[in-house]
């Protein structure tokens, strides 16, 4: 059972992320999609921007070379830094990783690779856990679909290439807007398989 | 960062520890208004009325100046009153140079209100020529030295330089300064009280630290028979229901103390 | 406020509108209805109608401007040219700029900007067509703006106001009511604990007045609250079916 909360709603079970406490209380910070089961309550906010954290595999835009280094645009709020000794043209698109984030939420970037040859996409961030699915279940679907080579960045950029771009586009964007239908994934797997 | 922020930042923890016994850190009692101080017609040279205040540290003048002009469209037989505040670079490096920040149109704004809420002018008695010709009566805050609550400060000392504010003559379609035809028309005298709330306590008169590192301020402004004219909730904190009404209780009780001290 | 003698504003326990004391005018509220900003509302309030939009968190700029501690509010009150009767010249004036600060700081109390370094939150709400209580219907729509752009808060806040007409305490005064009447007091409050992040207050009230006032400012600010909650509920729960 899902339902919507809202910023300063009692919630009825534990739930970790995107709630605070107050008396003993569990209460929503956002406006949100909350489900619950017997391990707890979740919140899934309606929009996000992408904050940066550690461990995140992002697809970033070089806006700024600089020396020693790189200004990368990671579709955030927070601009990251590339550390390198490669010099990158403006707007060249790289997959990374970030490495560490300081106090100010500026992110390190490092694990690099220039991506060539393809198209980026963005979409909301909040939106990526179910671009990518349940062990990977939809996007796997995608890649199968539409033969193409699809990387898929936490902060909501997706770079894709060979195979039918244009398809995998709109898929993307399809699932993107009907996230929160159930059964989605069969819907989309049927639908990529009957188009030739 | 500016370095005012810095030594705030260095006095909040001494501040906020004082404050949880209820003390201050110049040592007053929570409802202690700083010493005042006032010079009346300080600037009697040019000004129809004026006042020097001082609230401890802060400095301010009141001056008021009468001009002549058409009536506001929606009340063609009253008076106009209007109320500035200047905080110039040389009251505080807190101020810069240039148009009214916020803070500045802010506290013009809310001095203006208790003296226009409370009626203190008899604006019907403003009138030269119906529609056409009224008094207007400019009152300017022009702040000398900033050392908190200039909403106060410059409230009392607008409404001390009204009290003896000389209506110029008027003849002919002339102002003649020299000579004057009586005092303003005055009906009251509303006194502003302003508590700064720091670690929940709540403190009046605050001087410049205790503003700053509040957590909020109320400004409560009431009439001579004990009526509420105006109030001005400030800052990023809350007050609770019954916290207002305790210090709606004791700014009429100060209100009543200063009025009878100053004025 | 004039109290002029000559309007009478009740007659038998009715207001000319034909609301009781305590009632507040209807309001209809839509959130995410403009398709730039990351979270908007259009409220309609008697009739008031505001559009709020929100942009951000986003970098902070001019850049002196950046707090390393936290996001900078940056709320900003405007009134259109056309939203009064007499026309009101474009831009920012005192009373704007007033409203925009103390909007702001009620705001400032609920969002977490500390999560949001050297950013700022930007909020614009403009008055479209004003009819009393304008900066409540403003600062209520910021808050369903602002959920609606998914900027974490630990409570909507409401705003409404309550005042005097004909010697007795009313809420949510209208045109003809605030241009006539005898006390004005606009609050807002978290609605959970009922405290009071925007206070204010003109006119002339009795301390006891006062108290009623408000008491009938937070429990009118309660029932904003509650058309708040289910505007966002009914949007969302209607994308989540699927329509």
């Amino acid at each position: 059972m899902k339902t919507i909360v809202v910023p300063g709603e009692k919630l009825s079970s534990e739930t970790r992320f995107n709630t605070y406490k107050d008396n003993g209380e569990t209460f929503s910070l956002v406006c949100g999609v909350f489900s619950e089961n017997d391990k707890g309550g979740k919140i899934v906010p309606i929009k996000e921007k992408y904050i940066p954290k550690i461990d995140d595999q992002i697809i970033g835009v070089v806006s700024e070379p600089k020396y020693g280094g790189a200004v990368i645009d990671i579709n955030s709020p927070y601009s990251a830094f590339l550390p390198t000794k490669r010099e990158y043209k403006h707007y060249e698109i790289i997959s990374a990783s970030v490495m560490e984030v300081d106090e100010t939420n500026n992110p390190k970037l490092g694990y690099e690779k220039l991506l060539t040859g393809g198209e980026v996409i963005s979409v909301a961030p909040e939106k990526i856990p179910r671009i990518i699915g349940k062990n990977n279940s939809m996007i796997d679907a995608i890649r199968n679909g539409t033969g193409c080579m699809i990387m898929v960045g936490r902060n909501g950029r997706i770079f894709i290439a060979n195979g039918d771009i244009e398809k995998a586009k709109q898929t993307i964007k399809r699932v993107e807007k009907e996230a929160h239908k159930s059964g989605l994934t069969d819907e989309i797997t049927k639908f990529l398989g009957e188009k030739q | 960062m500016e370095t005012s922020e810095v030594l705030l930042a260095l006095q909040k923890p001494r501040l906020y520890e004082l404050a949880a016994a209820g003390a201050r850190i110049d040592g007053r009692k929570p409802d202690e208004y700083r010493q005042i101080t006032i010079d009346e017609n300080f600037i009697a040279f040019t000004a129809e009325g004026s006042c020097r205040l001082r609230m401890g540290n802060t400095d301010l003048i009141a001056g008021v100046k009468l001009t002549t002009g058409t009536p506001f469209p929606d009340t063609p037989e009253e008076g106009v009153l209007m109320t500035g505040a200047e905080l110039p670079p040389l009251a505080s490096s807190e101020f810069s140079f240039g148009p009214p920040s916020p803070f500045a149109i802010e506290t013009a704004r809310v001095i203006d209100r208790g003296i226009r809420e409370s009626k203190m002018l008899d604006v019907k008695k403003l009138v030269i020529e119906p529609k056409e010709s009224v008094w207007i009566v400019n009152i300017d805050i022009q702040a000398l030295n900033y050392d908190g609550n200039l909403i106060d400060a410059g409230q009392l000392a607008a409404v001390k330089a009204l009290l003896s504010t000389k209506i110029p003559k008027y003849e002919d379609g002339k102002i003649i300064r020299e000579e004057s035809s009586g005092n303003l028309p005055t009906q009251d005298k509303p006194i502003s009280t302003t508590f700064a709330q720091v670690n929940k306590h709540n403190f009046l008169d605050p001087k410049f630290e205790e503003e700053r590192l509040a957590d909020a301020l109320l400004t409560i402004q009431s009439t001579e028979k004990g009526a509420l004219c105006a109030m001005q909730k400030q800052g990023t904190g809350s007050f609770m229901p019954k916290e207002v009404e305790g210090l709606v209780e004791e700014s009429i009780k100060k209100g009543k103390e200063i009025r009878k001290k100053f004025l | 406020m004039s109290s002029n003698t000559d309007v009478q504003l009740i007659k038998n326990g009715k207001r000319l509108s034909g609301r009781k004391l305590e009632d507040l005018r209807e309001i209809k509220i839509q959130p995410g209805v403009l398709d730039n900003a990351d979270g908007s509302c259009y409220l309609e309030w008697g009739n008031n109608k505001v559009i709020a939009a929100v942009y951000g968190p986003k970098e902070a700029m001019p850049r002196h401007t950046q707090n390393p501690l936290k996001a900078v509010m940056n709320y900003k009150y405007n009134m259109a040219p056309f939203s009064v009767e007499d026309r009101k010249r474009p831009g920012p004036d005192r009373r704007s700029t007033e409203i925009s600060k103390i909007s702001g700081a009620a705001l400032s109390k609920v969002v977490l900007l500390e999560k949001f370094p050297n950013m700022q939150i930007d909020v614009f709400v403009d008055v479209l067509q004003a009819d009393a209580g304008t900066r409540c219907a403003a600062l209520s729509a910021a808050s369903v703006a602002l959920a609606d752009a998914g900027i974490p808060m630990t409570s909507l806040i409401a705003c409404c106001a309550a005042g005097k007409i004909d010697n007795k305490v009313v809420v949510d005064l209208d045109k003809p009511e605030d241009n006539h009447g005898q006390a004005d007091v606009p609050m807002a409050v978290i609605p959970r604990t009922e405290e009071i992040v925007l206070l204010q207050m003109d006119g002339h009230l009795t301390a006891d007045e006062f108290k009623t006032a408000m008491r009938m400012a937070i429990d009118g600010s309660k029932k904003v609250n509650e058309i708040q909650i289910q505007a966002l509920k009914e949007k969302y729960q209607g994308e989540l079916n699927g329509d």
